[in-house]
Formats: C-alpha cells, sequence, structure tokens
C-alpha cells in the first residue's frame, strides 16, 4: 500500500472522541492551521512560482500532496487548501502575500473557520462509503486522492493518508453534527463487509 | 388441516425450536421457517381479514408477491406494520398480530360488507360519498377512517436504527436464483466488479424446488459450488436479505438490505439502504405465478400451487390432506406428483386445456393421480376453510357436474416475469401469446446518458422459464456485459442441464371460460382490494377503459402488493370485455419500490443529533450554558433572547433593550455573513452586484450596501468594508451568506469571467460581537489597546486593532441606533473575548441580548429587515431606499428591472412608520382595508403591516408597514384589521421611532 509522507502535525494535539463501542478510532484534529490559496492553476508560471515559495508540489486534480511539515490539497481549478502548524500560519500568509503581491491571487487564513476529524481502523473507507456519495473503491479513491463532496447533509472533504486513516473536514460551524455523524456510523455492529 | 411432515424442509433445522407469539398465542417454529409456514406447520389457515369485505382470507403465496398476509410485527419500539408473513423469519420471542380486523381475526363485524358486497361495486366510494357534502367532513370519512387501512400506525418511537451506503459496481446482478448466480459467475470471472443481491435469506431460487440438474449435480449442489467460487473473487459482493427496490437514471440503484427484521435483539441497523451506481444492471428476478381465477378462489385453503409445493419442499408443511389441484399448464403437476409422493391425497388435477400436458401428465396419470382435462372449478365452497370444490368443464357456464371434497387448492395460471425493475427507467414490455405473459422487449431496453442500454434480464424475468433457456442467456449476458465493462476475455461454459420437458401454457382468465354472473360476483382477481371481475368488467361498461383509470376507480393493483399476483389476470379480463387483445390494452406503470421499503431507511442515520445540520456559532455552547431561548435562522439556531429565573421572553426582550439603550449589551453577530471579494476587478464586480457604488469606498470605511436580483427585487443587504486596495469584505444577512456567495460566483462564472476577482466566504472564520450602547466605547477602552475613540475610528469606519490582548477588526456600524461596536475575533478566541467582555463589562450591568431585541432596536430607528420589510416581491423604491440606488452606474443587476413600468408606478405601497392610537401592538401581517370591494367580494386593501413590535423604549406599540401613498398620508389614521373582524385606528407615521437625527450613534 502506497503511504504517503504524512506531517507530524495531525499527530500533536489530536483528541480521541471515539470510544470501545465503535469500529474506527475517531480524532478531532486541533493545532492545525489552514490557509486558502485562490490562484488560476492553469497559470504554469504561477504554480512554479508557488511551489519554490511554499517548497511543496503542487497537487494534480484531485490530489494532495505531502512534505514533513505540510499538505496542500487541490479543491478547484483555482483554489488549493494549504495545511501547517497554527503557529506557523502568519508567517506563511505573510510569506505568500509579499511574494505575490503582484499576481491576482488570494491568500487567507482560514484555520478557525474549518474543522479537521481524522480515522483510523481497518474499516475507513466503508465509513466513508455510508456518508458520502463517492466512490471509495480502492481503484477510485487511491491514498493521496482527495474528494470535495458532502458528508450526509453538509459540505466536507475527505483523503486517505494512509490505507486505514482518513482525514475529513468540514466546516467550523457544524463541527457537532459531522462528530455526531462519524460517531454514529461507526457504531459496532454496523459493519457493512463480512 | 395443515401440519408439517416428519421429514421436514430443506431449509428447516430441526434441532433448534423458535417461540414466537401470534394474536396473544404462542407457537413453535424451527429456524429457518417464516412466520408463514410456522403458522401453517400449526394449522393455522386463517390469517387475515381481506380490505374491503373483511372476508378470511389465508396465505396464498410464498414470496413477496403475498397480498393477505400482511401482519404487525414486533411491539413497542420494534413495531412495523404491513410485514409480509411470508417474508418474515421467525425468531425467539417474535410478536407478530394480523391485521385489518375488528374485533378479532375468527369474529370481524367488518364482515357484514361482504353480505353487503353488492351495494359495494367498483366506484362505490366515489358514487356514495359525494353527496350530500358536509357529510364527507362529519359522518363518512371517520367511519371509513375507523374501518380501512391495514396496518397500525407505530405509537412509540422506533428503536432501531438505520443508514444509508454508498457504493459502486460495474455490474448488480439482483436475484441470487440459478440465473442469478450463472450470471454473476460468468460476469466476475472477467474481473469487472459486481454485486449480486438476493431477497431471501438463501441462494438458489426456486429451481431448487425441483427434480433438475446441473453439469451433474442437484441444483443445490451446484448452487453451493457457484457461491464457493464466488465468495473467493475480491471483485464480487453478495448480500442476502437484499432487494432490488429501484432503479433510476444513470445507473442508479436503491438496494434495501434487511439486516436484522429477523433479530430484533442484534446490534446493528435494521434496515441499511445502499444507494448504488452501476454500470450495468441485471435483472434475473424470476418470475410470479399467477392465480387463477374461480368463484371462491380466495378462500383459506387456496393457494398458488407453487407455493403449495414450497412449503411443502422447503419447510415440510402440508396445506391440507386432500389438495386439488387446478391448472392450464404443467408446472402445476409438479406440486400434486410431489404431494402424492409425501403419501397426501390429491382427488385430481384439473386441466383447462382440452389435451393436457406432457411428460408430466403422463407422470401423474402413472402415479394413480386422477387428471381431468378441460374441466376446472366451477366454485370453492367452505367460509374460513376450503371445504370441497364444485367441478364444471373449462368451456362451459360452470354447472356443476361433480363435486369432490377437499382441504386444500393448489392453482396455478401461468407465470408472470418480475418485469417491475426492468419498467422502472423505461424498458419496454412486449406481450407473448404464446407464453400468456407480458417480458422485457429487448430492443427497446432502458438507456442511460449515452443513449446505451444499461438494464439487462435473465431467465424467467426475460419470459424464459426452462433451465436449459436460462443457463444459456446468463452465460451469454454475464459474458458480454463484463467484456463491455472491460472484463478480460474468459468465458465460461454453458451449464449442461437435465430437466424434463413441459408442454406449453394455454391462456384461461376465468374459470369457466363462460361463467355466469353469479360466479363472477365471487371470482376475486385483486385479493388485497378485494376486486372481483364484475368490477373490473362495471368499470369497462362505465367507461374506464384506460388501464391506469381502471386501476384507479376499482383499485386493481393498488397497495402494497402493487398487483404483482391481480395485474395481468385484471388486465386479461378487461382486455376480454373490451373485446381487443391484451397487447393493447397494456400494464400500469410499474414504479420503484418493488416491494414497500422503509421509512426509517429512506431517513438513514438521520434522526436524534444527526436529524439535521444545526450550525452553531462559536458562542454557542455559552448560550446553551445561560438558557438562551433560541430560535432557527437558516441551519443556525440564535439566541432569541435570555430569560432569567421566572422571567417570561417578552420581558426578557424589554430587559435587554432598556439595557443596551441605557448602558451597553452584547449580540452574538457571528452568523452574519462575511465574505472576502478580492482582485484587480473587485470594485468593478461590486458596482454590479450592489444597486449602490462601491468601487470608491475609502480604505479603512465601511458602506451600507442593497443587492436586487436582474429582475429588481430586494435579495439581501449589509454594510461593505473596504480592506486594502483590491479587497472588500461584504457582510451578508445570517440567511444569506451561502445564497449571496453562489449569486457572486454565478454572475462570475457565466457572465462577468473576463473580470479578475476571487471570492471567498469566510463566515466561519470569525466570531462577531457587537458591543452596543452609550456605554460601549468606555467598555472597549476598559480592555485597553487600540484607540477607538471618535477621532480615531469614526462612524461607519473599520480599523484593526488589538483590544485586550486580541487581535480583532472593529467596525463602527450600527444597527441599533445607539453608539456600536462589531469587533470580530478569530472563532477559536471568540467564547474567551465574549466571557472577557462580559467580565469587564460587569459594572455597567452588561448583558447579551438576543435576535429579538435586535429586531425591536432597528424597527425603532426605522431600519429594515431583509425577510420582514421584503418578501421577494419588494424593490428599493418601495422602501424608500431610493438614495441608494446609483444613478451614475452603467449597470447593475435590476438596474433594468427596475424601470419596467410596474416598477415605477406610483401606486406601489411603501415604507412607513405605523402607531396604533390606543398604543397597542398591531398584529403582525395584518391589512389596511379601504372602502369598496373588489371582484371577488373581498374588501379592498391599502396597505399591510411588515414589522411590529412592542417598543419598551417607547413604552408602546411600533410598526413598520407598507402603505398606498404612504409617505404622502403622513398623519392620517387609517384601519387595520385583525382577524376577529375588530378595527384597529393606526396613524401613519415617519418610520424613525427613535433619535430621527442620528446623534446617539455618532458620537
Amino acid at each position: 500500500m502506497t503511504k504517503l509522507v504524512v506531517s507530524k502535525m495531525f499527530d500533536q494535539h489530536k483528541t480521541q472522541i471515539s470510544d470501545n463501542t465503535h469500529y474506527l478510532k475517531v480524532f478531532r484534529d486541533m493545532g492545525i492551521g489552514m490557509i486558502t490559496m485562490r490562484l488560476n492553476l492553469d497559470d504554469q508560471v504561477l504554480k512554479r512560482k508557488l511551489r519554490h515559495v511554499l517548497g511543496i508540489s503542487i497537487p494534480p486534480v484531485r490530489h494532495i500532496e505531502a512534505t514533513t511539515d505540510a499538505i496542500l490539497a487541490w479543491m478547484s481549478p483555482d483554489e488549493l487548501l494549504y495545511f501547517c502548524t497554527r503557529e506557523e500560519v502568519f508567517n506563511r500568509l505573510n510569506l505568500l502575500r509579499d511574494s505575490f503581491n503582484s499576481e491576482h491571487t488570494l491568500f487567507l487564513d482560514v484555520s478557525d473557520a474549518r474543522v479537521i476529524f481524522s480515522m483510523e481502523g481497518d474499516r475507513v473507507r466503508e465509513v466513508i462509503a455510508k456518508l458520502a456519495p463517492i466512490d471509495t473503491d480502492l481503484n477510485s479513491l487511491a491514498v493521496g486522492e482527495i474528494r470535495r463532496t458532502r458528508f450526509s447533509q453538509v459540505a466536507a472533504a475527505v483523503w486517505l493518508s494512509e490505507e486505514n486513516r482518513a482525514a475529513v473536514i468540514c466546516f467550523g460551524s457544524v463541527e457537532k453534527y459531522l462528530s455526531d455523524l462519524l460517531l454514529v456510523s461507526s457504531k459496532k455492529g454496523s459493519e457493512v463487509a463480512d | 388441516m395443515s401440519k408439517r411432515f416428519s421429514t421436514k424442509g430443506r431449509l428447516i433445522q430441526a434441532n433448534k425450536p423458535i417461540k414466537f407469539n401470534f394474536n396473544g398465542k404462542n407457537f413453535t417454529g424451527y429456524q429457518g421457517d417464516t412466520l408463514a409456514s410456522a403458522l401453517l406447520a400449526n394449522d393455522k389457515l386463517l390469517l387475515a381479514r381481506s380490505f374491503k369485505y373483511h372476508r378470511p382470507r389465508g396465505i396464498v403465496s410464498s414470496g413477496p408477491e403475498e397480498p393477505n398476509f400482511l401482519v404487525n410485527l414486533g411491539k413497542g419500539h420494534f413495531f412495523e406494520p404491513n410485514q409480509r408473513g411470508t417474508m418474515t423469519e421467525i425468531f425467539e420471542g417474535l410478536s407478530a398480530t394480523s391485521q385489518n380486523h375488528f374485533p378479532t381475526l375468527e369474529f370481524d363485524v367488518g364482515e357484514i360488507n361482504s353480505w353487503l358486497a353488492r351495494f359495494l361495486p367498483a366506484g362505490f366510494y366515489y358514487k356514495m360519498f359525494i353527496h350530500p357534502r358536509p357529510f364527507w367532513k362529519y359522518v363518512y370519512e371517520p367511519f371509513i377512517r375507523m374501518s380501512a387501512g391495514l396496518g397500525k400506525a407505530p405509537k412509540v418511537k422506533d428503536r432501531s436504527t438505520y443508514e444509508h451506503f454508498h457504493a459502486f459496481f460495474d455490474v448488480v446482478i439482483v436475484g441470487g436464483g440459478v440465473s442469478g448466480l450463472q450470471t454473476a459467475l460468468v460476469a466476475a470471472r472477467t474481473g469487472v466488479k459486481i454485486l449480486l443481491i438476493e431477497q431471501q435469506s438463501s441462494w438458489g431460487g426456486r429451481a431448487q424446488i425441483d427434480e433438475a440438474h446441473i453439469d451433474g449435480f442437484t441444483v443445490n449442489e451446484w448452487v453451493q459450488n457457484v457461491l464457493e467460487e464466488l465468495n473467493d473473487m475480491p471483485n464480487a459482493t453478495l448480500r442476502t436479505r437484499m432487494t432490488g427496490a429501484g432503479i433510476y437514471d444513470h445507473g442508479y440503484f436503491l438496494g434495501y438490505e434487511q439486516l436484522n427484521d429477523h433479530n430484533e435483539n442484534n446490534d446493528g441497523p435494521r434496515h441499511r439502504l445502499w444507494k448504488i451506481r452501476s454500470k450495468q444492471i441485471v435483472c434475473c428476478t424470476g418470475a410470479i405465478e399467477r392465480p387463477l381465477s374461480f368463484a371462491g378462489n380466495d378462500i383459506p385453503g387456496v393457494l398458488l400451487a407453487s407455493a403449495v409445493r414450497d412449503y411443502a419442499v422447503n419447510y415440510g408443511v402440508s396445506i391440507g390432506q386432500k389438495t386439488v389441484v387446478i391448472t392450464n399448464n404443467d408446472d402445476a403437476y409438479k406440486t400434486a406428483i410431489f404431494l402424492k409422493e409425501m403419501g397426501l391425497e390429491v382427488p385430481v388435477i384439473l386441466d383447462a386445456r382440452e389435451h393436457g400436458g406432457g411428460e408430466v401428465t403422463a407422470k401423474a396419470r402413472k402415479m394413480g393421480i386422477r387428471v381431468e382435462f378441460g374441466k376446472v372449478i366451477a366454485k370453492v365452497t367452505g367460509r374460513k376453510r376450503v371445504s370441497g370444490v364444485h367441478v364444471c368443464l373449462s368451456s362451459g357456464e360452470g354447472e356443476t357436474i361433480e363435486k369432490i371434497a377437499c382441504d386444500a387448492v393448489a392453482m396455478s395460471g401461468g407465470w408472470t416475469p418480475v418485469v417491475h425493475l426492468w419498467s422502472h427507467c423505461g424498458g419496454k414490455l412486449e406481450w407473448s401469446d404464446e407464453g400468456s405473459m407480458f417480458y422485457p422487449d429487448k430492443s427497446r431496453p432502458p438507456t442511460n446518458q449515452n443513449g446505451e442500454s444499461f438494464v439487462e434480464t435473465v431467465g424467467a424475468a426475460s419470459g424464459k422459464l426452462q433451465l436449459s433457456e436460462i443457463v444459456n442467456e446468463a452465460t451469454d449476458v454475464g459474458f458480454n456485459i463484463a467484456i463491455t465493462m472491460g472484463g478480460k476475455e474468459i468465458r465460461s461454459n454453458v451449464p449442461e442441464v437435465f430437466q424434463k420437458s413441459e408442454d406449453p401454457v394455454e391462456a384461461f382468465w376465468f374459470s369457466p371460460r363462460r361463467a355466469k354472473r353469479k360466479l363472477r360476483n365471487k371470482t376475486f382477481l385483486d385479493f388485497q382490494n378485494d376486486v372481483k371481475i364484475s368490477d373490473v368488467e362495471l368499470a369497462a361498461r362505465e367507461g374506464f377503459e384506460s388501464v391506469e383509470h381502471l386501476k384507479r376507480y376499482t383499485t386493481l393493483g393498488m397497495a402494497t402488493d402493487q398487483g404483482k399476483l391481480s395485474n395481468v389476470n385484471g388486465l386479461a379480463v378487461l382486455a376480454n370485455t373490451l373485446s381487443s387483445p391484451i397487447s393493447q390494452v397494456g400494464t400500469t406503470t410499474f414504479r420503484p419500490p418493488y416491494t414497500p421499503i422503509s421509512m426509517g431507511s429512506i431517513a438513514g442515520s438521520a434522526r436524534d443529533s444527526v436529524f439535521q445540520p444545526v450550525r452553531m456559532s462559536p458562542i454557542h455552547s455559552w448560550h446553551i450554558e445561560n438558557d438562551a431561548f433560541f430560535e432557527p435562522v437558516g441551519f443556525w439556531r440564535r439566541p432569541y433572547c435570555f430569560p432569567r429565573a421566572g422571567e417570561a421572553t417578552n420581558q426578557a426582550v424589554n430587559r435587554e433593550i432598556l439595557q443596551t439603550r441605557s448602558s451597553v449589551g452584547l449580540l452574538d453577530a457571528s452568523t452574519l455573513g462575511k465574505l472576502i471579494v478580492s482582485g484587480p476587478d473587485a470594485g468593478t464586480f461590486l458596482d454590479l452586484i450592489y444597486t449602490n457604488m462601491m468601487s470608491n469606498l475609502a480604505v479603512g470605511k465601511c458602506r451600507y450596501g442593497l443587492m436586487c436580483s436582474e429582475n429588481g427585487f430586494l435579495i439581501d443587504d449589509g454594510v461593505v468594508a473596504r480592506i486594502d486596495e483590491n479587497s472588500f469584505l461584504c457582510h451578508t444577512t445570517t440567511g444569506g451568506a451561502e445564497r449571496i456567495h453562489s449569486h457572486m460566483e454565478e454572475w462570475l462564472q457565466t457572465e462577468w469571467w473576463d473580470l479578475k476577482v476571487f471570492t471567498q466566504n469566510i463566515t466561519e472564520q470569525y466570531a462577531q460581537i457587537a458591543v452596543v450602547g452609550p456605554n460601549s466605547r468606555k467598555l472597549l477602552e476598559k480592555l485597553g489597546g487600540t484607540d477607538i475613540s471618535q477621532d480615531a475610528l469614526g462612524f461607519m469606519e473599520w480599523t484593526d486593532a488589538s483590544l485586550g490582548g486580541y487581535q480583532a477588526r472593529v467596525f463602527r456600524i450600527s444597527f441599533s441606533g445607539e453608539l456600536s461596536f462589531e469587533i470580530s475575533v478569530g472563532s477559536s478566541v471568540g467564547l474567551n473575548f465574549w466571557n472577557t467582555l462580559l467580565d469587564v463589562g460587569a459594572e455597567f450591568d452588561i448583558m447579551p441580548y438576543g435576535t429579538e431585541a435586535l429586531h425591536v432596536m432597528r424597527a425603532e430607528k426605522g431600519f429594515i429587515m431583509i425577510g420582514d420589510e421584503t418578501d421577494g416581491t419588494i424593490i428599493p423604491q418601495d422602501l424608500n431606499l431610493d438614495w441608494a440606488i446609483s444613478k451614475k452606474k452603467n449597470d447593475f443587476i435590476g438596474k433594468r428591472a427596475l424601470e419596467r413600468d410596474f416598477m415605477k408606478n406610483p401606486n406601489r405601497w411603501k415604507l412607513v412608520g405605523l402607531e396604533t392610537l390606543d398604543g397597542s401592538v398591531l398584529p403582525d401581517g395584518s391589512y389596511a382595508v379601504g372602502t369598496g370591494s373588489n371582484a371577488n367580494g373581498q374588501k379592498n386593501t391599502i396597505g399591510r403591516v411588515t414589522s411590529t413590535y412592542f417598543s419598551p423604549t417607547l413604552k408602546k406599540g411600533i410598526a413598520m408597514g407598507l402603505v398606498h401613498n404612504g409617505p404622502e398620508r403622513l398623519g392620517e389614521v387609517i384601519k387595520f384589521e385583525k382577524v376577529n373582524g375588530e378595527v384597529v385606528p393606526t396613524r401613519i407615521v415617519d418610520p424613525v421611532f427613535y433619535d430621527k437625527t442620528g446623534s446617539k450613534q455618532n458620537v
């Protein structure tokens, strides 16, 4: 199985919210900063510059790239989402704004606007499939691919960083809803496959 | 009597007895039994009452097509009505009750309807209950509601859980009989990803009932071999207890999995609804046997011949000791032969065909069974169970030529392919005279988005009833479909089949062919809805010639079974009455679901805390801890007010307003939409979006703006702040954030794609807190940090600031008329900041206020509210907001629409303030009456209330409203009418009730 290099930041501030009545471990990940980047991803010059500034490859469509201290996720043809530690956000944001002050770009701190959950266990794909209308098959949602989709009734994005490990992000105002949803859907006894 | 053979049945585990309860009595069955087979084994034959006439009814079938034996399954939190007893697996402690009778199943007073049957013909309800009109509401409806209805509605909350599951496959195969298994095996061997589902708990379907061999194995052995191979394939998913509920466009398929109906004590969901996308769907759904139509064919003890055989072979249950078989095809002979082999009596096989059948006929005769060709049943005798049959000639009028005593009748009118799934998405049918059946016309299949076929049928579902044809087709279809899905060219052999040959069925729609009216009146076509031959004939005579009209008029094919047994017989009778061919009459429309699915499965996990997403502000937890009284605003819950002990909500609202106006109050305004619009063309873009000018807004300043739809109607408002040369922050209403963001994106992406603008919704990044009141500045100054004095931060300005150590953006804007600061901090520190403000503000008696205080205060100031003053038909000019419509701009959304005659009409109602003469509060939405009345005899109206409150500041009722020529009529008294007709004299006044000069907010 492919395993992405994933920054340690996902392990540093996580709180387990599941217990032994669940067949997956579900965590709320704190301490992760997020920067929304808007720029034309068809512009190769811009992309090269961004890679140079951040020191991370620009992910292809529906993919994520990871280094030891950051993740960059493709969100749309003109949007990326950058993850780093919260402490780093201020500096990175300034670096980006300074570097691109003459190009049509937009960089915003959205660390507080979104929340991150992670799930660990053999059946993460299955729990995702209960909630999101996406094909979670190995051949469709490979490790390192990201999907912007919905989890039941709210917008969410999801990716697998390893075969048995998934991250889900949603908007901050529906944190409680998504956390309840993940817990309800991973209750022991509701396993789908034999 | 019905009872269990000593040898038990194929599916029964004789060493595992199970106790269950039916209608309050305890019974014993075995693991593997259905509720139907277990009750039959206990000699329970009368199990239901019919819907209309309350006639005694028994089990007719052994599968999902069962029309009669519906039960209320389970008790209390596990209760579920209308469950088919033929599909319900028994488990220890199961409890079920029969439906549709009063007071008891054995003695039902409703049976009187049966004696009144001649007065209850087709269309009776339509004809009878129309006159006199008031009777419907007070007499007819309550009575019908009491006597009608199938199952009971649950009384307590469902304890079971449900969930959805999204899945994607190359091929979904519906039906786990021989055709499904062979199709799945052939397809899976090529490597494509398949799902094979079977509605029952065991695999193999009906072929295992009969004597046949596939590849030298018994059918049963062959099934086990195939399952073994499929189970080892990673690309094959197999599920039992899962029904193909529906096929929809784009290969969307619903699978209804009943995980725990057979065990209420298991963990996990009761039902799971699979939402599947499949490139191809193969329906291997088999066929359903048709009843024959003869008088008394609904008496308990008359079953489908296949069901009699199923109960005998699968569950070791005999329906009777003496079974008369009536048929128009060879298949029913197998039932007679099996019963005879088990040592039971078969007094006669009545074969409607003049020349009988093939090999099986000879075999039956050889075994000593009496076989009569060209003879049928004239009528069945008995009431709560069969006591005998009258035999007549099949071509005659029904003169009895012989009476034969028996306690069961096995009937077979031929087989109907299960074409429901094929038809759901537009697959067409063809009528076969030879097979007496509608079968899929494969030249007109359901097509997908590319115009290509995406549904196939195999086996009996295709109209192929012989095992050799079935395996042939399965092998073919399985391989061909897999290849188009990109499967490897791995071919499978067509299995070799050994099965006795059969002679063809002969069309025989009612018995006898020229049955007298008296017999037709007792001959049921649709058991579930009590539709008789005479009803269909009457409907046809009355002009209901379309099959769809016939269905609605007679109820043929309605309710939970949707005519699985009755449709084709009904069509045939209709065709006969109209003297047109069956193919021309056609079928009613097949719609999903194939069999009823539970409401719980449709809801999935959406119940309790995940019923609906509730959006929460960063300060929500504080609101809950402090007993806020919430109101829904979009998906948010916002505090309406914060009542203290013993306080009513209106008292709390008044207190919050007075405190804010006299000292300082806090509002959680985090839910307000915050959209960043950025780029070199941001100003140009906003000039197009807003009615007023935004591009000339200076950095550091704020401006109130309006947005119209392209029809000129107001859609949103809010304060825009210019962040820097290229960026604006647009505040929207709470409910408007997502809507306005989409609105902007739509224009950007479809019309003004050449503008260099990015929009981003950052609503949830910030907690926004309004600090409002004459002491607000003092409070903030106590926090320390950035200078926010009038000189440093004037009205309608903003600044980035540090307040008490918090990084904040402070906007000096006011929606209350007071000195006011809206402060946004990161959501993660929002609650801390809120608490800090409360601590520091204690000396000013600071308190939070809710949305109602917000509303009252803005109304006191005459500020409009989107959704109160606007309702989708209101333009800015109606609200005297002409000043916010730029005359300098070439264009903005709505500009041209506002030039229309109707928008320019001076007679449009306009915004004014309203003050009742007695100081009372006007009812919301009430109308001012003018003189005269309109064409409908209604009083003419000249205005209406849009917002109305008690103002604690002014100690009287205040309101805003739209009034004809309002602004020109200041001082005039008009009359608003209450619902009870009372009239409230009200003076038209300026909408600004409080601080008209604006001196309080600008200090």
